[in-house]
């Protein structure tokens, strides 16, 4: 269903001397030799390909089983238990993004060759990257969330932040699943 | 990029729910399994918990394979 190593590769436009890579919205296109895009083709497999995700699954249960133990061999606070958690899963979310925008700091202080992309040509290109596959996943996590809760019997802080968020990201991917019937016409 | 944003914090979301379901398995695994912590007899048997671990690592590796998908996209849009 999702394709990391695939979706990163599209990053790239084949051009005459290597490729072409555009590090923002509304930047112009810089060049990037076939040797740097198979160098960062080749970290990105390391850190997204599967051998890499599960050696990060690894880690994290490592993580987690080790701070069990000592959480239970020092007695500590169950909310010390939540912060560890949410620091174990920002941190990688982290190193990840850091990972993912390498290309991006490559070509920091390089100079354009292509113009700029028009927005509407952006906005189709990455919704030409979102799949059927994905949208139909986010439809039915969002839409199953915002159900359940809609249904919730007592409305606290929570239930409506999960409502809220839930129904706000089922309306925005019906409108993106929309956008992309358009765009196949 | 606003539905991009929020699909990366539900996957976070989903990460974290995983992360702290296998905590939880290792800490009934243990009371159940050793006794060395505090034995419950209404705790599940240790396979239980073993079945519930494997499953919150299995969405844990989803959720990063869909988080690593979106990095990805992220790149894209800028």
């Amino acid at each position: 269903m999702f394709d990391p190593v695939g979706v990163f590769a599209k990053q790239f436009t084949p051009v005459e001397g290597g490729y072409l890579y555009y590090p923002s919205k509304r930047g112009g296109g810089k060049l990037v030799t076939a040797d740097e895009y198979e160098h960062l083709a080749e970290g990105w497999r390391k850190v997204a390909g599967r051998r890499g995700t599960w050696k990060i699954v690894g880690v994290v249960a490592l993580a987690i089983f080790v701070w069990t133990v000592l959480s239970k061999s020092l007695s500590l606070p169950e909310w010390s238990d939540s912060i560890i958690i949410a620091a174990c899963v920002t941190g990688i979310s982290a190193w990840l993004l850091w990972a993912s925008l390498a290309p991006r700091r490559l070509v920091r202080d390089r100079p354009a060759i292509a113009p700029p992309r028009p927005v509407s040509e952006v906005k189709r290109q990455s919704r030409a990257l979102v799949n059927w596959r994905f949208i139909s996943f986010a439809l039915l996590f969002s839409g199953i969330a915002f159900l359940g809760t809609l249904n919730a019997p007592q409305r606290d802080l929570k239930s409506w932040c999960l409502l809220i968020g839930s129904g706000a990201m089922f309306g925005l991917y019906i409108w993106i699943a929309i956008q992309k019937y358009r765009d196949r016409q | 990029m606003i539905g991009l944003a929020f699909l990366l914090l539900a996957l976070l979301l989903v990460i974290a729910i995983g992360c702290w379901n296998l905590k939880v398995c290792f800490t009934k695994g243990m009371a159940s399994g050793y006794g060395r912590y505090t034995f419950s007899r209404t705790s599940q048997p240790v396979r239980f918990w073993i079945s519930v671990g494997l499953v919150s690592v299995v969405v844990i590796f989803a959720g990063f394979i869909a988080l690593f998908a979106l990095a990805g996209i992220i790149g894209v849009v800028g």
